[in-house]
């Protein structure tokens, strides 16, 4: 079975550039490759074979045709003769010129991605990762950052605080280098070690840590009884374990005999189509989940079934506008299926699919190759999903307070 | 109706600096090699196909169409070379571009810009064109052209819509502030050939001559020995050049340039990625080599004209006066090609007689005057302080 991305890979990036927080062990988007390309790539003036199993077997127009070579070649031609400065490797033009005319396409979410990233998104899609448990970011100034250690694991072991700024990694500075480059550094496999200098705020020289790597989970799910006899559960993103992770959330919170059950999707931004349907099917009796439209036309309709542990408990669900595409997709399937209402705000509007292809390279190819509409045959994308019950989250909001979350709980109390 | 160079490459090189000297010599000129092998040294061509073919067999939406991926894939390429002069020109902004780099075009003459709602916005209208004639104000907003809506359209196709040959009519549609939200005036404009106004000159209180160009455009140095010559038939004490806000221009006409104010000597050295080297020498005999010279510059003075004031300044022929100027210090040769498209390489830096490199740094004036952001309009500080200059050294 093939595994697709509905995962964000806009705000993927973004949080990329604007520093927000992302992991040493968390990822935004999608990756594995279930489709390995044929080894038989061919070269630009010859028509291709087909990329994946199941892909149409009518010969497809030979891509030369997508693209002028002549003038490419005119281009690249005055460079190597003329300009002035250092022309960089194959790699790195080939990578930009892919760049540059995936822009044309006028869709974000069909894009391009180098090996080291590819690699890092890879492993982090599996819910597992070998490393030193960390959330990091990225700073403005090119510095990492780390935002947090996760609890119980080796950097919070052996003393990495939140702030503190990884230098340099078994020697190698990293200001300069690009995120996924750092992130390639620091992990390594289980049980080898990695040293560390940390600058630290009020410590006038680097701090040296050595720390030994291990094999990290990825918390994706939160969950906990609240003091209201109402359960709650949060989704942080549709990794590989997802539906595993909140089905077992399920059965210890479900023993508790709640009396309802809060779902909490905000921030999430999607992951893998067959994890966000596992997800939905949790709450939802037989019917239909999502409707999928390629672009030849083919139709796939996703289905849930009887007998799944959350089918009838009271539901509220909390979305936000970082709530996006598999996020989206169990929302409105909910929605539709009148299961529960939305609580919160209006969603990102994502309803696009992407399939990942592995290069030959490392590189990785993510396209849009389809949309997805809610069971009442709504499109997702653009508008978003408008919640049943808008609840706005002030941007002043004292940090132990969370308004739409104690409106879930209102809701839930008042209805028994 | 144009809209600077300065304006342009703005547009083109996504918000990224001025633009400058579009090089040395002529700007066209068909690539004459032509390739059909891919270069596979260069380019991973296999990648690329690798994604093509994807996107062709997968993609949910609509693909491009060639000429737009292409030029895409080129712009793209190009972004890695971390070389923002090195740039790419689709066919409609190329056209302009030579058009204006002629010093003349066919429209109605006016200078654009787009503004934020998509529209053209009327910046200048030149004096006794045939748009002053009808009528417009800069500030004007134009709506449409020929009953085609330019919203959405983007600068070029928008300014290729209002020009086009002299003696033909173009109907415009004019939103003008303070007309209320009535109906759209309609002006129907004859077009005629424009020379573009890059010269003002005029002979300032106390026998003192200014001389302002604004671009180094194909007609720069012919246009500024007229105006020099008028104003050295007045007998002034000294002369003001002001180079502020010109972008810059040909290389060739910024020696010109140069050359009218200096005698024999080096001018530039331009040295290419291969270290040959060419030096660009003045001669005697121009009507400028004499009087008193003070050259006005700014931050926004770059390439072309950052390469006349370095020589005057180098060269003890002239004191700079202003702020430190841009700092573009390199030369960019145009190839056109077949589908109408320009690449522009950057084969070159030049230098200083005196062996400055201005690239990144730009050119430091004698005389540092800023100009305050909360100078009243009309008010020149830095004239100002040149005409003093003049009064009391000469």
């Amino acid at each position: 079975m093939r595994k697709v991305i509905v995962g964000l890979l806009i705000v993927f990036v973004l949080f990329m550039l604007a520093g927000a927080m992302f992991g040493a062990g968390f990822a935004v988007a999608r990756v594995t490759q279930p489709n390995p390309l044929p080894s038989t790539i061919t070269t630009p003036p010859v028509a291709t074979t087909p990329l994946a199993p199941g892909a149409p077997t009518t010969s497809p127009p030979a891509s030369d045709e997508l693209l002028d070579y002549a003038l490419l070649n005119e281009i690249l031609t005055l460079l190597d003769a003329q300009f002035y400065g250092e022309i960089p490797d194959s790699e790195t033009l080939t990578y930009g010129a892919i760049r540059g005319l995936l822009l044309t396409l006028d869709d974000p979410n069909t894009a391009f991605i180098e090996p080291n990233t590819a690699r890092i998104l890879a492993e982090d899609a599996t819910g597992q990762f070998e490393g030193i448990g960390a959330w990091v970011q990225m700073r403005p100034d090119g510095y990492l950052e780390v935002s947090r250690p996760m609890p119980g694991q080796p950097a919070e072991a052996v003393g990495v605080l939140a702030g503190d700024i990884i230098l340099t990694v078994d020697g190698e500075e990293l200001l300069g280098k690009g995120l996924y480059e750092m992130l390639t550094l620091i992990r390594g496999p289980r049980d080898t070690q990695v040293t560390l200098e940390i600058g630290r705020q009020g410590e006038v020289d680097p701090l040296t840590f050595v720390i030994t790597r291990a094999r990290i989970e990825i918390p994706v799910v939160e969950y906990e009884m609240l003091d209201e006899g109402i359960a709650y559960i949060r989704l942080t993103e549709f990794d590989a374990t997802a539906s595993n992770r909140v089905q077992n959330a399920l059965t210890e919170l479900l023993a508790q005999n709640p009396s309802g059950l809060i779902f909490d999707l905000r921030d999430n931004p999607g992951g893998y189509l067959n994890e966000a349907i596992a997800v939905a099917d949790l709450f939802l009796e037989e019917g239909l989940v999502l409707i999928e439209r390629d672009s030849s036309g083919g139709v796939r309709r996703f289905s849930s079934y009887n007998g799944d542990m959350a089918e009838q408990i009271s539901l509220v669900v909390l979305v936000n506008g970082g709530s996006a595409s598999a996020s989206e997709i169990v929302a409105g399937a909910i929605q539709d299926r009148e299961r529960a209402p939305l609580m919160g705000e209006l969603t990102f509007g994502k309803g696009s699919v992407q399939m990942p292809y592995n290069l030959t390279n490392g590189s990785q190819f993510r396209v849009t190759i389809a949309r997805w509409y809610t069971p009442n045959d709504n499109t997702i994308h653009g508008a978003g999903l408008t919640p049943d019950i808008e609840v706005e989250f002030p941007s002043d909001t004292p940090a132990e307070e969370d308004p739409q979350l104690q409106q879930a709980i209102d809701y839930l109390l008042s209805e028994d | 109706m144009r809209k600077i160079v300065l304006g342009l490459l703005i547009v083109i090189i996504a918000g990224l600096l001025l633009t400058g000297a579009f090089s040395g010599g002529v700007l066209i000129g068909h690539f004459a090699t032509r390739q059909s092998a891919p270069r596979s040294d260069l380019l991973d061509y296999e990648l690329l196909n690798q994604v093509l073919t994807l996107l062709n067999n997968k993609y949910y939406g609509e693909i491009p169409d060639e000429s737009t991926l292409t030029y895409g894939a080129i712009s793209g390429l190009l972004l890695t070379l971390d070389d923002p002069y090195t740039a790419f020109l689709e066919p409609k902004v190329a056209r302009i571009m030579r058009e204006d780099a002629t010093g003349q075009f066919e429209g109605i003459g006016v200078t654009v810009e787009q503004h934020e709602n998509g529209y053209l916005e009327i910046i200048r209208v030149f004096p006794n064109q045939p748009a002053a004639q009808a009528g417009l104000l800069s500030g004007d907003l134009i709506i449409s052209a020929d009953g085609t809506d330019l919203t959405g359209l983007g600068l070029y196709d928008a300014i290729n819509l209002v020009r086009g040959p002299r003696d033909t009519q173009v109907r415009l549609e004019i939103l003008r502030q303070g007309e209320g939200l009535v109906d759209p005036l309609v002006f129907t404009i004859t077009r005629a050939r424009i020379e573009m106004p890059i010269v003002e000159y005029e002979l300032l209180e106390g026998d003192i001559a200014y001389l302002r160009l604004t671009e180094f455009d194909a007609t720069a140095t012919t246009r500024m020995k007229a105006a020099l010559e008028s104003l050295l038939n007045e007998m002034p004490a000294g002369l003001i050049l002001d180079l502020r806000d010109n972008p810059g221009g040909y290389l060739h006409e910024a020696f010109g340039v140069a050359d009218l104010f200096l005698d024999k000597g080096i001018v530039l050295i331009q040295r290419d990625s291969a270290g040959r080297e060419q030096i660009w020498r003045s001669t005697d005999g121009e009507a400028g080599e004499y009087i008193p010279l003070v050259v006005l510059v700014n931050n926004a003075s770059a390439s072309a004209s950052e390469l006349v004031a370095g020589a005057l300044q180098d060269r003890g022929r002239a004191v700079l006066i202003g702020e430190q100027t841009f700092g573009k210090g390199s030369v960019q040769q145009p190839h056109d090609f077949r589908d109408g498209s320009q690449l522009r390489v950057t084969t070159a830096r030049w230098f200083t007689p005196n062996e400055q490199s201005i690239h990144g740094d730009g050119i430091t004036p004698n005389i540092e005057v800023p100009h305050p952001a909360d100078a009243l309009p009309g008010e020149d500080p830095q004239l100002q302080r040149a005409i003093e200059y003049l009064k009391e050294n000469f």
